[in-house]
């Protein structure tokens, strides 16, 4: 049985040092030690598939070069209707979802009736099996992408809303309540201001997320003139270049999209104790 | 302030309502959901995909303009029952072998995701290399995306599936789990340096500890990711499994209710396996402040 000591031995001490040391390392180290792997994903990529690998199988960087320039006018169109199909989805789910959400943490009444059923019978549900209904309700275009997206959005935004809003600290709620607030105004200037910085962080899993149904409904024929519906073409060519290239420009939408949500919110929560992250890596002495 | 100090006054009730009228009150709208679906696909209704020519007709020929819905389009519960029936052998053994893809891709990309999200949290000098990589380049990237190229890369059907969901669980622990360490509170940590504790222990009896709930979570949530996962694959190209099933019976037959009857599979499944890993989790977490949930909505009043 190990006895606890008291007094650190010399190799403890040693290990003791534990000073917060500023984290922040000048951006252009940071930025090139972030961008090792990727270069190396990049030329391990190369390397294989001008050795060992067969380019009808896993097409190499150049040939994938090449077939963007083979049908680069048909990209920014489609790119287009994804986009807007996406957005679409995204603005009517969101706002309805977030004012669902609000109604629920504002009325335990509304709760009573609809969160279980939203919370263990809709959430747990994968969107992604009614694709072939909403392809069959809506008819292939624009609308099954947009509409499963919404309803993505709306279940998503909802039950985020209210988790945030479920943990609004305590101690705001009492500070308030002790400074003779209403309900509804400790509803409007301190539980809507404190779920904010959790809403903005959410934001990026729903885009990730509209990003994904989009492409999946695509991919399973909701389009008939979307990225999805090229690289099915591209599929019936058995041009894995082709496909691999409008792969990319779904990750590159979806990560531009991403890097524009963590600059809002970057922006926006610069108050909230969040933050300071890092901290415990950086307690812990590395 | 001073004006809405007139407002009654906000005390917490005195006791909780009573169980059994909580789960009524729960049960309310899924059964008038099935109601609504009942009356829906009776003989002859009111079609509301065609509501506006209806209204149109009634006001110009003062028809009654009740219609049928198509069947196809929302087929009714005694045919979805029926299907059942019908399907049940061919069901039973597709569901087996969705089911086993999932446990595998979960087990493998969750183990292989939490190890690496652990370690990630543990050293500055990898989470340097990778971490931007997998936060920026990676997790926004849609994944369903790569199915076709999958069919291509892996020619066993389970293989694809199976290194699809694992990627899939893989990313968004490893995400969850980095995020969870970082937000462990300092407190914990500062009291466990104070009493002189090193730094792989602490991480191993402080911030492990702390994170299990996010973690139970984050697995939570990647139960239900993984069958989304698994069904948009099955879905865009495979030969077997529950997806293969339903897309195959729209396709082929239109034939909806047994694809109603496959969908709620997937939702009985996605259910139950969420409760489980919930039922799980409340035993696991009693302790956490995140257990005493409904605090706000009670000290609001309501």
């Amino acid at each position: 049985m190990r006895r606890p000591r008291i007094l650190p031995s010399g190799r403890e001490r040693r290990g003791v040092q534990l000073q917060i040391q500023p984290v922040t390392a000048r951006p252009g180290r940071r930025l090139a030690e972030a961008s090792v792997v990727p270069l190396i994903s990049l030329v391990v990529w190369y390397a294989l598939t001008r050795s060992i690998l067969d380019p009808a199988i896993l097409p190499g960087p150049d040939r994938v070069l090449d077939s963007l320039l083979e049908i680069i006018d048909l990209i920014p169109a489609a790119t287009w209707v994804s986009l807007r199909m996406v957005l679409l989805g995204m603005a009517v789910g969101s706002v309805t979802g977030l004012a669902t959400g609000i109604v629920f943490g504002y009325s335990s009444f509304i709760r009573r009736f609809f969160e279980a059923t939203l919370d263990n019978l809709v959430r747990p549900v994968p969107l992604f099996a009614l694709i072939p209904f909403f392809i069959l309700w809506f008819g292939v275009g624009y609308a099954p992408q947009v509409s499963l997206v919404a309803l993505a959005m709306f279940l998503l935004w909802t039950l985020v809303t209210l988790e945030a809003i479920r943990n609004v600290p305590h101690i705001y709620i009492q500070a308030a309540l002790t400074t003779g607030a209403s309900r509804f105004h400790i509803y409007r200037t301190v539980v809507v201001p404190a779920i904010t910085p959790h809403l903005v962080g959410s934001l990026r899993l729903a885009a990730a997320s509209a990003w994904g149904l989009d492409a999946a409904v695509e991919l399973i024929g909701g389009s008939r003139t979307g990225l999805g519906f090229i690289l099915l073409v591209r599929n019936q060519y058995l041009d894995p270049a082709g496909m691999m290239m409008i792969v990319f420009v779904f990750c590159t939408m979806a990560i531009i999209f991403d890097q524009t949500v963590r600059f809002i919110a970057a922006k926006v929560t610069r108050w909230s104790p969040r933050t300071d992250r890092g901290l415990v890596g950086s307690m812990l002495g590395n | 302030m001073f004006r809405s100090s007139r407002r009654r006054t906000i005390r917490p009730p005195a006791r909780p309502p009573k169980q059994s009228l909580l789960i009524a009150q729960a049960a309310v709208v899924p059964v008038i959901l099935a109601i609504v679906w009942f009356v829906l696909t009776r003989e002859t209704r009111l079609d509301p995909m065609s509501l506006p020519q209806s209204l149109r007709l009634f006001f110009t020929t003062g028809s009654s303009g009740l219609t049928r819905i198509d069947p196809v389009y929302l087929p009714p519960p005694e045919s979805v029952y029926n299907s059942a029936i019908e399907l049940s052998d061919v069901l039973l053994g597709a569901l087996w072998i969705s089911m086993r893809i999932v446990l595998m891709g979960l087990a493998i990309g969750g183990v292989a995701g939490i190890a690496t999200g652990l370690i990630l949290g543990y050293s500055p000098t990898i989470r340097r290399y990778f971490e931007a990589t997998l936060d920026n380049l990676v997790r926004p990237v849609p994944f369903i995306a790569f199915i076709y190229l999958f069919i291509l890369w892996f020619r066993v059907e389970a293989v694809r599936l199976v290194v699809l969901v694992a990627i899939g669980i893989f990313l968004l622990l490893s995400l969850t789990t980095l995020e969870a360490v970082r937000n462990v509170p300092q407190i914990y940590v500062k009291a466990a340096l104070t009493a002189g504790a090193e730094r792989f222990r602490i991480y191993r009896t402080v911030v492990i500890p702390a994170i299990t709930p996010h973690l139970i979570a984050s697995v939570r949530l990647g139960a239900a990711y993984a069958w989304g996962l698994l069904v948009a694959a099955e879905l865009a190209g495979s030969q077997q499994g529950l997806g293969y099933i339903l897309i195959s019976r729209v396709n082929y037959y239109l034939d909806t209710s047994s694809a109603v009857l496959i969908v709620f599979i997937f939702c009985s499944l996605a259910v139950v396996f969420d409760q489980t890993v919930r039922f799980a989790a409340g035993r696991l977490t009693r302790w956490s402040p995140r257990a005493r949930r409904g605090m706000v909505g009670h000290m609001l009043g309501n």
